[in-house]
């Protein structure tokens, strides 16, 4: 709808979408929309100096202006498409300026300001997605719903008893996001399979870690939910599942294909997404020993790398933009 | 040293993603296009992984 102030042409905007300026899994999106005839407002992260934003917190309201044009984000926003850092706190990274500090404090804030927008249906709700981040929540909400998790526990403590809780053989992984910087190098850390009595040693005590039964012979399984919605996919190398972590191999070798998960797992999906307050989520299991086990869910994953005409997902999510109740 | 040290992966800082040097992005529409259309439809530049092997953790995710 396009609403006419004085010389001003207002564009009502239905969708809001809210990402980086590189973000090309949000370009389909965009394409999806349009060819809908929805009218949306993109606005990317690195590029907000470009435009003239105003934000009306006590009315709820946005407008954007650029180049002659204008657009509210008003009564008619349906929808929110949020990929963004939610809580950015690595402002002063790197060698910036004081000026340049500034801008990515206070852009980042005006960001997270725009949840007084609370009108529309959010996809995520960034309060929810900060939470929902938190393992050791997604394990708790995951086995309150009925998955089966791998017995686990997140400990500095190198206790001879923690061999009774999850066993000799365990998978290895960092309590939240292990990227460090050293000079001018970068250290990721990835899950990995071990011995525990090579884990569970004085030298656990500086910092916790997630210690896990390990799942060997393992199929990983990714399943991506918009709504009530889902996909799923199995990832497997040469013709076989992967053990550990399969972002360690061969990309080349990666064989992604449909798999049909049983209803009963399939729901508990969507209930999963539901109870930690998403709308969107992307969930890894594992099967092995003949049960599917939760590993965990990423409020905000990466979906673009198996969007495909069989798996029409930034179509999917397009239509829940739209039509989101 | 640390368990969880002694297993990261170490490489080089990753230099800032640079912009598409042949394609312009459309505000308007909200996409970079190329000149055979749509970057988002070339497979070259859909995300190949989950993390788009940016490891930075899942992308986008609230820090």
């Amino acid at each position: 709808m396009r609403i006419r102030k004085g010389n001003r042409r207002s564009t009502a905007v239905e969708v809001l979408v809210l990402t980086s300026q590189l973000d090309l899994s949000t370009d389909r999106i965009c394409l999806e929309l349009a060819s809908g005839g929805t009218e949306f407002l993109r606005l990317n992260r690195e590029t907000l100096p470009q435009t003239g934003l105003t934000l009306l917190p006590v009315e709820g309201g946005l407008r954007c202006r650029k180049e002659g044009r204008e657009w509210s984000v008003g009564p008619d926003v349906k929808s929110v498409w949020w990929r963004h850092g939610t809580f950015d706190r690595n402002i002063s990274g790197g060698s910036a300026t004081i000026e340049e500090q500034m801008e990515r404090s206070q852009w980042s804030a005006f960001m997270r300001s725009l949840m007084a927008l609370d009108g529309p249906v959010w996809v995520n709700d960034p309060a929810k997605v900060y939470k929902a981040e938190i393992k050791a929540f997604q394990l708790r909400q995951a086995a309150k719903i009925g998955f089966n998790i791998p017995p686990t526990l997140m400990t500095n403590d190198p206790d001879p008893d923690i061999e009774a809780k999850v066993g000799a053989d365990i998978a290895l992984k960092s309590v939240d996001t292990l990227l460090l910087r050293e000079d001018e190098e970068q250290l990721f850390g990835y899950t990995s399979l071990r011995p525990l009595r090579s884990v569970a040693t004085e030298q656990l005590r500086p910092a916790p870690a997630t210690i896990q039964s390990a799942l060997r012979g393992k199929l990983d399984l990714r399943v991506t939910v918009i709504g009530n919605r889902q996909w799923c996919v199995s990832i497997k190398s040469h013709g076989s599942p992967i053990d550990g972590d399969w972002r360690l191999g061969c990309k080349s070798g990666l064989e992604i294909d449909d798999y049909d998960l049983p209803p009963g797992i399939s729901k508990r999906c969507i209930d999963l997404v539901h109870a930690l307050g998403l709308r969107y989520g992307a969930i890894d299991l594992a099967f092995a020993d003949g049960r599917y086990w939760f590993i965990e869910i990423n409020p905000t994953g990466e979906w673009g790398w198996l969007d495909r005409s069989t798996r029409p997902i930034a179509a999917g999510i397009a239509g829940y933009l739209t039509c989101p109740y | 040293m640390h368990p969880l040290l002694e297993t990261t992966r170490r490489t080089a800082v990753r230099p800032e993603r640079v912009l598409p040097e042949s394609a312009v992005y459309d505000f308007n529409k909200g996409i970079w296009v190329g000149p055979n259309g749509p970057l988002c439809n070339d497979p070259e530049n859909i995300p190949a992984t989950k993390k788009e092997d940016i490891e930075v953790g899942e992308d986008q995710k609230g820090q």
